[in-house]
């Protein structure tokens, strides 16, 4: 490893860990709810008025896009390793769309046991990839594209049911479709909070320590075998964790697409190709991207709550084809 | 003439076949033939005919219209806005009465087509909105006397609600209304939107007006939690369905309305859809119910419909 | 002191045929060449003794211990495999490409100064070198086989199985690759590859095994294999031997018309 690159990954590494508390400082002092940001230490210390909103609303609403985009983010770079191709992420595969099914699934059936709720979109999101693996095999010619096109028919196919379900089970008007599709972090609170962490985190933790399994497996599975790894207690391991990330993060806000896409698709651009490298900056750009961009949604038409997932969409879309055209249809 | 008498009752008839004529919502000369068979779309509409005595007549409504109960076991031809053309027509209607957003227009056009009298009715909510909802109504069915009887009971209700306002001081209560959708979004409406409209008539302001940026809202939008608190509303008023359960608990886990004086305080008026947004002749009395609720109560309370105790 | 490579009755069923079956012998220390037309079974013999491949009869044995005990971990420390099919899902440059091969010894530790003077020392004698800081995907056939091989090397393993490491290689590359071998080999290693080339084979070789529709026709030195005799049974073809400036050629006669 050339020192150059070498540094220059420290480099990007150290400018990401700082990223990522700016965007959490910056996004702490905006609101719809104008307080003077200088003044917020005051307020807080002081009890003063507008301080229960800054715990209540603000400060766990800033926490939780940090987690959410850390972990869709780093399941994108986990799934495009695992499957050898940097042209999926959760979202466009299906993953959020069948996260929300199991989501709306467990609603309409125990709509007062809240707490199952991630744990039922994870249900979801495994369904959907055991779906999607059966109906592309990997490893083939253009897997990439297949998996792009199979994962986005899928995620039509399931937001449909999403919505015929919302239409026949308590919204008959089926007004709420948008949350799961367009994302969203209005509800966050400190309960929405602590009933996402633990399985964020949990995922989170233990997918950043694939990087070397997945840098192996850049040479294909019989060759990761050959280099000693497991390929597939690797995949089944990976898949698990995916799809607990995903589903504990679409759970609290919706599917927003495009996060799992793109980080690591900089990074690599950016940093190399090295997962040991790209897993955890993937972590650390997804979340700070992630709170900067919900920034954006609750302030810039104000009092307007605009979905997150729209932004992320008229941001990324156009990122996406960008790449596309200038890298290359590869994968 | 020898049978000079048999010409009364001839002309008597000829006068009562008369089909009525009257211009709709939309400025349409319209023509009505028959009231034997009415459909009626629109809550207020449906409430309206009723004081007309004309329930029975009624083969077909909206999914909206509950009031009278009688009316849940007649069919249902659609959402208001949605209408099906198909369950509409099956019931062959000779009159159909509809709010005047009432749609798609393709329906309207193939009712007319096959003959129907389609009436518009106007749905401003003011009170001289009102007024004019329940003249138009009975202008096609052909009872303007009763239509007048309606309006003066209307006009009673309001003056009995001028005489409260008059006398309260101070500035008018903050209130927001929120249209219950999704637990995740706090859906809260402007002036403009028929159920926020009753909160001036009742002696109070909409909050959301405040709320930097908020001042230009006409419809319902989604409202970040933080809006909702910076709109520091004194109390919420909410519409509850009569098909769906209601609990005061799950508004209060709106985003943002923990961290208003309303929440904190519990200060929720529930109220009938119909009662709140339908602006039919009970709209006075609603203004009424709804300025005691806000002003001489506490905590959270709930408004029925006078004509609908489920 | 057990052998270190064994098969016993090695057999292997696929798609509705034998690819392999009864495949018995053992493999110590040297440059082994692997020969015979295609379909005979060499990638599939390279397989089953890396481990990738189950047999469906027969065992394989390393160092006297049944491959099946090993774990994938363990068998990475042993054995490396270079295949005649490469792909690559990411753009990595030639060295990062060469250091995924001191990924086995990476289990526990993060990359240290002796990985990256193994991955120095294998671009280096593969003459990958002038291309380190090149994009794999840059370069051409021949050269990315070359570093293939680099990564295989870097993977410091006492026994490399190598399948058709000559391919889309000029004569020139082939035979610095097969040099390159047989100086692994005599540093003590066991090297084992399947080659197409007899003449490649006969040159560098110290023993070959010679298969012919998944059977083990014959195994032994190059002098005693390559005989008209045996060769023609294999390919089907008839074969003269040539000896020339005290090198043996072995040539398939045409008979044109």
């Amino acid at each position: 490893m050339p020192p150059s690159a070498q540094s220059r990954r420290r480099l990007l590494f150290v400018a990401l860990a700082l990223l990522l508390p700016a965007s959490l400082l910056l996004a702490a002092a905006s609101g719809a709810y104008y307080i003077p940001p200088l003044e917020i230490p005051r307020v807080l210390r002081e009890g003063l008025e507008g301080a229960s909103v800054l715990l209540n609303i603000r400060f766990p609403r800033v926490l939780l896009a940090a987690l959410v985009g850390g972990t869709l983010a780093l399941s994108g770079a986990v799934l495009q390793g695992l499957l050898r191709t940097p042209l999926v992420e959760p979202g466009l595969l299906g993953l959020g769309a069948g996260a929300a099914l199991g989501a709306v699934l467990w609603l309409a059936f125990l709509p007062l046991a809240a707490w199952g709720l991630p744990l039922a979109a994870a249900l979801g999101v495994l369904a959907t990839l055991g779906l999607l693996l059966r109906l592309v095999p990997v490893g083939g010619e253009q897997t990439g594209v297949r998996l792009l096109l199979v994962g986005l028919l899928l995620t039509t196919i399931l937001n449909a049911l999403v919505g015929l379900l919302q239409f026949r089970v308590g919204d008959p008007q089926g007004r709420s479709l948008t949350f799961w599709t367009l994302g969203g972090f209005g509800g966050a609170g400190w309960e929405l909070l602590a009933l996402t962490a633990p399985l964020a985190l949990l995922s989170a933790l233990a997918l950043l320590g694939l990087g070397r399994a997945l840098n192996a497996l850049t040479l294909g599975e019989e060759e990761a075998f050959h280099l000693g790894i497991g390929v597939a207690a690797l995949k089944r391991r990976a898949l698990l964790l995916v799809a607990l990330g995903v589903g504990a993060a679409v759970a609290a806000a919706g599917n927003i697409a495009f996060v799992g896409l793109l980080v690591p698709w900089l990074l690599r651009a950016w940093g190399g190709a090295d997962h040991r490298f790209v897993l955890p900056a993937a972590w650390l750009l997804g979340a700070s991207l992630t709170v900067l961009t919900d920034l954006v949604a609750r302030t810039a038409l104000a009092p307007v709550e605009l979905p997150v997932g729209l932004l992320t969409a008229l941001l990324g879309g156009p990122l996406f084809l960008l790449l596309l055209g200038r890298e290359g249809w590869r994968g | 003439m020898k049978h000079w008498f048999l010409t009364i009752p001839l002309l008597l008839g000829l006068a009562l076949a008369q089909p009525f004529r009257l211009t709709d919502a939309t400025g349409r000369e319209v023509e009505v033939r028959s009231t034997e068979r009415i459909v009626s779309v629109g809550g207020s509409i449906s409430e309206i005919l009723d004081k007309f005595g004309l329930t029975e007549r009624i083969v077909g409504r909206d999914a909206g219209s509950y009031i009278p109960a009688a009316l849940l076991k007649k069919p249902d031809v659609g959402l208001f806005f949605r209408l099906n053309a198909e369950a509409l027509l099956a019931q062959r209607p000779t009159l159909v009465l509809a709010v005047s957003e009432a749609g798609p227009p393709p329906v309207l056009a193939q009712l007319r087509q096959a003959g129907v009298s389609v009436v518009l009715v106007p749905d401003e909510p003011t009170p001289e909105g009102v007024k004019k909802k329940i003249r138009t109504i009975g202008a096609a069915v052909g009872q303007p006397a009763r239509a007048e009887e309606l309006v003066r009971a209307l006009e009673r209700d309001l003056l009995a609600l001028r005489s409260k306002t008059r006398v309260r001081r101070g500035e008018p209560l903050r209130v927001l209304y929120i249209y219950p959708r999704d637990p995740r979004n706090t859906f809260v409406c402007g002036e403009e939107a028929s159920g926020a409209g009753l909160i001036a008539l009742a002696g109070a302001q909409n909050a959301v007006k405040t709320v930097q940026g908020a001042a230009a809202l006409r419809g319902c939008v989604n409202l970040t939690a933080e809006a909702v608190a910076a709109a520091r509303p004194e109390a919420i008023v909410v519409p509850f369905f009569p098909d769906q359960p209601f609990s005061f608990e799950n508004i209060l886990r709106l985003p943002g309305v923990a961290e208003t004086p309303a929440g904190r305080n519990r200060r929720i008026v529930a109220m009938d859809v119909t009662f709140i947004s339908g602006y039919g002749y009970t709209a006075g009395r609603a203004a009424l119910e709804l300025h005691q609720a806000l002003y001489e109560k506490t905590g959270p309370v709930r408004i029925n419909h006078p004509s609908f105790n489920p | 002191m057990a052998s270190w490579l064994e098969a016993h009755a090695l057999g292997f069923w696929r798609a509705g045929r034998w690819l392999l079956r009864g495949a018995t012998f053992s493999l110590e220390p040297g440059f082994w060449v692997i020969l015979g037309p295609n379909g005979a079974g060499k990638s599939t013999l390279l397989r089953l003794l890396s481990g990738e491949w189950h047999p469906s009869e027969g065992s394989v044995a390393l160092k006297g211990v049944l491959l099946k005990r090993y774990t994938p971990a363990q068998l990475a420390l042993e054995r490396a495999f270079l295949p005649q099919q490469r792909s690559l899902a990411f753009p990595y440059t030639v060295r990062e490409v060469v250091a995924l091969g001191r990924l086995p010894h990476q289990q526990r530790r993060p990359e240290n100064p002796t990985d990256r003077a193994r991955v120095e020392w294998a671009l280096e004698q593969t003459g990958a070198l002038p291309w380190a800081n090149r994009p794999y995907f840059s370069l051409s056939g021949g050269e990315r086989t070359r570093v293939d091989l680099a990564r295989v090397l870097a993977q410091e393993t006492p026994i490399l199985l190598l399948d058709e490491p000559t391919n889309h290689l000029d004569p020139r590359q082939q035979l610095e690759i097969l040099a390159l071998a047989q100086r692994l080999a005599r540093d003590g290693r066991l090297v084992l590859a399947a080659l197409h080339e007899l003449n490649l084979a006969a040159l560098f070789a110290d023993q070959l095994l010679l298969l012919k529709e998944g059977r083990l026709v014959a195994l032994g030195t190059p002098e005693k294999l390559l005989q008209p005799a045996l060769l023609q049974e294999v390919y089907g073809v008839p074969f003269e031997v040539l000896v020339h400036a005290g090198r043996r050629l072995v040539l398939p006669s045409f008979e044109a018309g």
